[in-house]
């Protein structure tokens, strides 16, 4: 009888319980999260620029964004790093990953960490360093250009070099950590099946094309959408480098850099808004794809 | 005899990843090199390698606040970070524990828009939280800088993971001993996730010291700015000072680099999993 009560008011205590555990998170969830997120698609149709009250437009504002150059600039060059980082990165990446799986390899440990620590250096340091190393006159690349022979460049005055020293950045930052998600997909692929390919006659490279490469398909998900995230995301190293400016005709203003811009200093807050929500799309619409490759939905 | 695939010969692969190890290396040897020089030699043909005259003058005029207040930036730094870690890892591991361990109505749906704000990012929120950090007058405070990220999704995904590896028979028989909810997640939940919560705190500590798009966009005062804020407002200025702006670079990496070589097993292996576990 006792127990039974007992049972039974446990039974009611249970009931709540689990709502009192999350209702610190859900509380700081939607104050800072669901509010913001759900006003800045209101905003995003209201002319408002500084503190006071905003107008109605409409879709004014996305339509102004099509063809206003900056915007459609700052697109152009996150898309021109988000594909770099597909096209350049990643395949660098996998390539070290590669190398990485080199049974018995010596001093792995050490590998791995010193891969690893461009990824957790903050931005700010990241850009320090690299305006001195791009300098054109005594910054240390031009120096190695010199030695062999070659021009030097102006890495972040010439507009045709700054994406390409960004990129450069990035290389140097996201192989690492790329090539450590790929290591851990390759060592989920049993030796036994590539080599059995290798027996029945497939050339190293077919093998590497036909049976490695789909078995790493999720993990390649993974890889490619967080790059192109990354380059949507991106703001300390574009910001410091080029400038508040965009750097020489815009040629490093990324998209976020934009937002900022427009929200922070000339306080257009209605348009600034319509851009984040530019930003949400693309971002949110790549991250549904992620996470349905690392199986997120699946328990 | 099986050809072996990708294994050719140690010794080329290897020379290859140390000249990999070599270039990512080299951006913070030649930093840590020039924190020691003066801006004379560091603005000098021909180019020095090692400092000539190797001279602490650069950290010393950094941490006196020559030109910005350090010393108190790396302090709030440390701050902030500390309460952006603090308070991500209680209200995560809390509602973790939830959905790991109870079944109540509505489950699915908050979880669904757990995962809904794992994919949100920040920049779709930066005007509205400017505007609400502006009406509450937390603006250019510590709470406006730590409090919204230290409320991300991905800690309560990432836990809830971890937890869900918790036995349930552990938690019964506790209940049967009549430990309370609260002490059941005290005592049995917190300590079992131990490692998952050490990995969520320090990259949550990483993620919130290197913050800078919102610290720039929170913060106004030069004694209230976060380090990485304040050393990149010296890089605008008229006469840069590079070997000062290295010194501080140093600085803001130092603790991040010793972060990592402490828990540096923990830390690979707690990004792969989180990241890539099916």
């Amino acid at each position: 009888m006792l127990i039974q009560m007992a049972k039974k008011s446990m039974r009611r205590v249970e009931k709540i319980v689990p709502y009192l555990f999350l209702a610190p998170f859900f509380t700081g969830l939607g104050v800072f999260w669901v509010y913001p997120t759900l006003y800045s698609f209101y905003l995003a149709f209201f002319k408002q620029t500084g503190f006071g009250q905003g107008k109605f437009i409409g879709f004014q504002n996305f339509l102004v964004l099509l063809s206003d150059t900056r915007f459609v600039r700052s697109i152009v060059n996150t898309t021109y790093y988000a594909g770099a980082s597909v096209f350049i990165i990643l395949p660098v990446a996998l390539f070290v990953a590669f190398l990485l799986r080199t049974p018995k390899l010596p001093f792995s440990q050490a590998f791995r960490i010193g891969y690893f620590l461009p990824m957790v250096t903050s931005g700010t340091a990241v850009a320090i360093i690299f305006i001195l190393i791009f300098d054109h006159q005594y910054g240390i690349l031009n120096y190695a250009l010199t030695l062999l022979n070659l021009p030097r460049i102006k890495w972040l005055l010439d507009p045709r070099f700054v994406m390409p020293s960004l990129v450069l950045i990035g290389l140097w930052k996201w192989t690492g950590i790329n090539a450590l998600y790929f290591y851990a997909g390759l060592q989920g692929i049993p030796r036994e099946v590539e080599e059995a390919a290798l027996v029945d006659g497939a050339s190293g490279w077919q093998c590497f094309w036909f049976v490695t490469l789909p078995l790493l398909r999720p993990i390649l998900t993974f890889t490619v959408t967080l790059a192109i995230i990354g380059s949507y995301q991106l703001f300390a190293e574009p910001y410091l480098l080029a400038g508040e400016g965009g750097g020489p005709g815009d040629a490093g203003l990324f998209a976020t850099v934009y937002l900022y811009i427009t929200g922070f200093r000339a306080l257009r807050f209605g348009y600034a808004s319509a851009i984040g929500c530019v930003l949400f799309g693309i971002i949110f619409s790549l991250s549904l794809i992620q996470l349905k490759a690392m199986g997120a939905f699946k328990d | 005899m099986v050809r072996k695939p990708y294994i050719r010969s140690l010794f080329p692969r290897f020379c290859v990843l140390v000249m990999g190890l070599v270039v990512a290396a080299t951006p913070f040897v030649w930093m840590f090199l020039c924190s020691f020089k003066t801006n004379a030699e560091i603005f000098s043909a021909p180019i020095t390698f090692l400092p000539k005259n190797p001279t602490l003058r650069n950290y010393k005029d950094l941490l006196e606040g020559r030109q910005v207040p350090f010393l108190r930036q790396y302090f709030n730094s440390v701050i902030v970070s500390g309460l952006f870690t603090g308070v991500n890892v209680f209200v995560c591991s809390a509602a973790a524990f939830a959905f790991a361990k109870y079944k109540f109505p509505l489950k699915n749906l908050l979880f669904t828009l757990v995962i809904a704000f794992v994919m949100v990012p920040q920049q779709a929120t930066l005007v509205p939280l400017f505007l609400l950090m502006h009406k509450l007058n937390w603006l250019d405070t510590i709470f406006s800088v730590a409090l919204p990220g230290a409320f991300n999704a991905f800690g309560v995904f990432f836990l809830r993971q971890v937890m869900l590896s918790i036995p349930d028979e552990l938690i019964d028989a506790a209940r049967i001993d009549g430990a309370g909810e609260l002490k059941i997640y005290f005592r049995i939940a917190l300590p079992l996730s131990g490692a998952g919560l050490v990995v969520l705190g320090v990259l949550s500590f990483v993620n919130s010291w290197n913050e800078f798009l919102w610290a720039r966009i929170a913060l106004s005062s030069t004694e209230r700015l976060t380090a990485t804020v304040g050393l990149a407002s010296l890089v605008g200025m008229y006469k840069v000072e590079y070997g000062m702006l290295m010194a501080g670079a140093s600085l803001l990496i130092i603790p991040v680099i010793i972060l990592f070589v402490i828990g540096r097993d923990l830390f690979v292996e707690g990004i792969l999993r989180g990241a890539v576990k099916g």
